[in-house]
């Protein structure tokens, strides 16, 4: 190896350090923050400052939360159930009429495709939505405005068309020859074979479902429907709420009530609301890089 | 016997065409049934809404409906283009829509080529999932996040601020700050998931053409200019187009949401979504709409010309 080459790994490994020191710099960016959330629902010195390592460690904002988790629990439940049906109902949606939209011989796709793809251009937006829920559709206060509104999304479909039209279209005009109709092609082949795009899109779904809060806030006036992020905002915005929440709870007398425990309690009931998400997401990371094909769209 | 069989031959061809027709009418059928649901959605929950504009028009009294409210002309878009309020949210929304634009774009490319120059891809695998954190957090929870740094009386900052011998700042009624502290955490939440697109781009580049590149004798940098970043124009062509159209929607959950809905700010918090968010809550529904109705063409005209200026420009590079 001459000195040129030897002179040139030697730059290449040093620009590969300080590529490292970048990210790990960048990455205490997000880690910190989560660590401050977590410190200060563990925080038992009521008069610090919030910081990373508690002064005092108390579990007590935890206890507190806990004494009482009807809410919570109820919020779980509401967010789980409206995700998974909303996102499984939504998938099976969108995957029949893609399918539909992928087949040349279907004369309307034409039309079809130009008015989802209008969708994306244009809305009514939000009041007219509005009103046409709660007024004409009677879906305020019900599980059912969490699911129903947002079933059909364009871009959804466009990638889920786009990956059937992919697939190699021999195997199913050799269904096609055999007899198989076009509702067995579609549920027994098609959606069989593109569980990787389906995962995908029902992962980004789903998240953005766990994650939403507005809905709640628009259509939503009875607190046993409330899903978890509107319940945590609840809690940010006012103290009452929270208080309410515990005191309407068997609360010993030792576990009594203080304003000054109200900021850790308010970071462990974040804690409780997000964790168990959080910790499981980063798992389908593979699905979410996926899913964001823009280029695919097109055409 | 020939014509017989002539005859016979025609007949059946004629049955198949029409047995085949007949499939191909139950195929189309069936399509039709399986298109039917997704349809009726699209049509009941994007399509009915935009019968719902007319309420712009109209002095909208719930009791009487949509129909029996009297109509009002453009009194509700005056009401508001008139107002302070219109030069206040139309100008932050363009500055922050604008500033977005351009500032996701430079770190999304600079971000995606930084990853891609690491050799090691185990670490690169961790790096990434890090920065992907915020893209799996509510809204709600960075609002927590930036309270945790922000409250007056506990808050970080304010913590090494008093530290440093300063005087403490009421952040949730300050706004000179609040452009600043905005685009950070904007900036923050998107490093991860904005630059997805570029690096996707970067890794469909032709191995051998970066190759070849080397042993021409080109650097790192050349490498970068030449090649990566000439491969990332249909990304970005992609993404300003889609970006412009949204050039005055804005995040709502950011602006409603992380600053709290808090009344001192608003005169740089302020954006469209978040008035008409608001006039919604407060039941000032036609003024909403109005509202709505202008940020949705302004949006939709915005998208058409840019995609008619790039496909002028470079017609495999626009969407439609």
């Amino acid at each position: 190896m001459n000195t040129v080459q030897i002179h040139k790994k030697k730059k290449v490994q040093k620009g590969q350090i300080f590529l490292n020191i970048f990210f790990i710099l960048l990455c205490c960016c997000y880690v910190i923050p989560l660590l401050l959330l977590v410190s200060i629902s563990l925080e038992g010195d009521t008069n610090t400052y919030f910081s990373l390592i508690p002064k005092k460690f108390t579990t007590l904002g935890y206890e507190l939360v806990l004494k009482n988790p009807g809410n919570i629990l109820q919020a779980y439940g509401v967010t789980i159930f409206y995700s998974v049906v909303g996102v499984g109902l939504s998938l099976v949606v969108m995957s029949m009429l893609a399918y539909a939209l992928s087949r040349p011989t279907f004369r309307s796709r034409r039309w079809i495709n130009f008015m989802l793809f209008f969708t994306t251009l244009f809305s009514g937006g939000l009041v007219p939505t509005y009103i046409l829920c709660s007024s004409y559709l009677h879906l305020n206060d019900t599980i059912w405005i969490y699911i129903l509104p947002p079933m059909v999304n364009a871009w959804n479909v466009f990638v889920i068309r786009s990956y059937f039209k992919s697939l190699p279209q021999e195997l199913f005009e050799a269904a096609r020859l055999d007899g198989a109709s076009e509702l067995r092609i579609c549920f027994q082949i098609v959606i069989p074979l593109s569980t990787p795009v389906l995962a995908s899109v029902g992962f980004i779904r789903f998240v953005d479902a766990w994650n939403g809060w507005q809905t709640s806030q628009i259509y939503i006036r009875n607190p046993k429907l409330y899903s978890l992020q509107y319940l945590l905002k609840q809690i940010l915005d006012n103290a009452e709420y929270l208080q309410k929440m515990i005191a309407s709870g068997s609360v010993s007398s030792s576990l009594q009530f203080q304003l000054n425990n109200l900021e850790t309690m308010r970071f462990a009931m974040a804690i409780i609301a997000v964790g168990p998400a959080l910790l499981v997401f980063p798992f389908f990371q593979k699905y979410f890089a996926k899913g964001m094909v823009v280029g695919s769209v097109k055409g | 016997m020939k014509a017989l069989r002539q005859r016979s031959e025609t007949q059946s061809d004629k049955a198949a065409k029409k047995l085949n027709s007949r499939v191909e009418r139950k195929n189309s059928l069936t399509l039709w049934l399986l298109a039917l649901p997704g349809f009726l959605f699209m049509v009941v929950f994007s399509y009915l809404p935009m019968g719902g504009i007319v309420i712009a028009f109209k002095d909208y009294a719930p009791r009487k409906g949509i129909f029996g409210s009297p109509w009002c002309g453009f009194d509700n878009f005056k009401f508001f283009f008139t107002s302070q309020d219109a030069v206040r949210t139309i100008g932050n929304t363009l500055f922050y829509s604008i500033s977005f634009l351009i500032l996701d774009m430079l770190l999304g490319i600079s971000i995606a080529l930084l990853l891609y120059h690491l050799s090691n891809k185990v670490r690169l695998k961790i790096y990434h999932s890090i920065l992907l954190i915020p893209r799996f957090l509510s809204i709600v929870v960075i609002s927590y996040i930036v309270y945790a740094f922000l409250n007056p009386m506990f808050g970080l900052v304010n913590q090494w601020i008093v530290g440093t011998g300063g005087q403490p700042v009421q952040w949730y009624s300050s706004p000179q700050y609040w452009r600043t502290i905005l685009t950070s955490v904007h900036l923050w939440q998107i490093a991860g998931s904005g630059c997805l697109y570029y690096y996707a781009a970067l890794v469909g580049i032709d191995e051998t053409l970066l190759e070849a590149a080397s042993i021409d004798g080109a650097s790192a940098w050349q490498k970068c200019w030449h090649i990566m970043i000439p491969s990332l124009i249909p990304v970005i062509c992609i993404l300003t187009i889609l970006g412009i159209g949204q050039v005055f929607t804005g995040d709502l959950g950011l602006f409603y949401q992380v600053t709290r809905d808090q009344g001192p700010l608003y005169p740089t918090t302020d954006v469209i979504n978040t008035y008409t968010y608001r006039a919604l809550l407060n039941g000032n529904l036609e003024k909403s709409t109005a509202v709505g109705l202008f940020q949705s063409l302004a949006g939709m005209i915005l998208v058409l010309i840019t995609n008619g200026i790039i496909r002028k420009v470079s017609p495999d590079n626009s969407m439609f």
